[in-house]
């Protein structure tokens, strides 16, 4: 990926690969290309960082309390099928 | 020849196995534990697919009763909870195609990647670089569930199952029965949509 790192029609070809790249899921060379780009590419650092903190966010996310009401309904349900069969 | 007789069947065992197998030789008593192990989990998994609550509820009861249902046909040659998230999102997909004629919108990537993000050389923003802790407060996870609630249904599946319950591309993969390369094609255009909200929140160029 030697080119001119400000050039926005590679950095959009790269832009298709970074999330493979956060995933760790390139080949090495793959991955040395990527990151030779980025170290001289001030644009596509901004690109890889905002993604990397999306995902970072999603992870965050947070599990969801379940409604005790829901739950004392799901049990309920639970039972009836089982006296059912 | 028989999966059971085929000498070359995989078998995974995992922490469910054992209670499982209980269920399937009888002992059906044991499905409400199966039950409390995992409603949390398909609880998050319904209230992230779905943004009615009641939907969400009703995703997780008819998980639970197809898991009833079809638990004797789970052969052990996936982890069991693969299986449990397969039915889940079967469940969910039946749901929209039976509420719902449309096709499903696509992402094309050229529209996620604005030219002028990549135009000019510009410095990371500052949501990016902040500390999450700082970042994180009830509008902003608002904000993002909001944001996965808008992905069309087949990609905000896939991020779900990736990057919030944090299954792997292969696993993921088995579950929706997709191809790795698919799955990772439909994760990257989920996460530069969810990005690209998330840039608009923040007010950033980036």
């Amino acid at each position: 990926m030697m080119c001119d790192p400000h050039d926005p029609s590679h950095c959009l070809q790269l832009f298709d690969k970074l999330s493979e790249y956060i995933d760790g899921e390139m080949d090495e060379a793959e991955r040395r290309a990527i990151e030779a780009h980025i170290a001289q590419c001030v644009a596509c650092s901004g690109c890889l960082q905002s993604l990397k903190r999306t995902i970072a966010l999603c992870k965050r996310a947070g599990r969801q309390a379940v409604p005790a009401v829901f739950s004392e309904k799901l049990q309920t349900m639970i039972q009836h099928i089982q006296s059912a069969h | 020849m028989t999966a059971e007789s085929d000498p070359n069947r995989k078998t995974v065992l995992d922490d469910d196995t054992e209670l499982v197998q209980a269920i399937n030789a009888g002992d059906t008593q044991r499905f409400q534990e199966l039950v409390q192990r995992y409603e949390q989990k398909l609880y998050t998994f319904g209230r992230r697919m779905c943004r009615n609550e009641s939907d969400a509820e009703d995703l997780v009861q008819d998980t639970f009763l197809n898991v009833y249902r079809y638990l004797k046909d789970f052969r052990y040659e996936t982890r069991f909870k693969n299986w449990l998230y397969r039915v889940a999102a079967n469940t969910a997909l039946k749901k929209r195609r039976r509420s719902k004629f449309a096709p499903e919108p696509e992402l094309p990537l050229e529209e996620l990647v604005e030219r002028e993000d990549l135009a000019a050389p510009g410095e990371v923003p500052e949501w990016a670089r902040m500390p999450l802790e700082q970042l994180l407060n009830e509008e902003l996870l608002g904000i993002l569930h909001q944001a996965i609630w808008s992905l069309p249904e087949k990609y905000r599946i896939v991020v779900i199952l990736r990057d919030i319950e944090e299954f792997s591309t292969e696993d993921t993969a088995q579950i929706l029965n997709l191809s790795p390369a698919n799955v990772k094609v439909r994760l990257h255009r989920a996460r530069l949509f969810l990005r690209d909200k998330l840039k608009g929140y923040f007010g950033h160029d980036v």
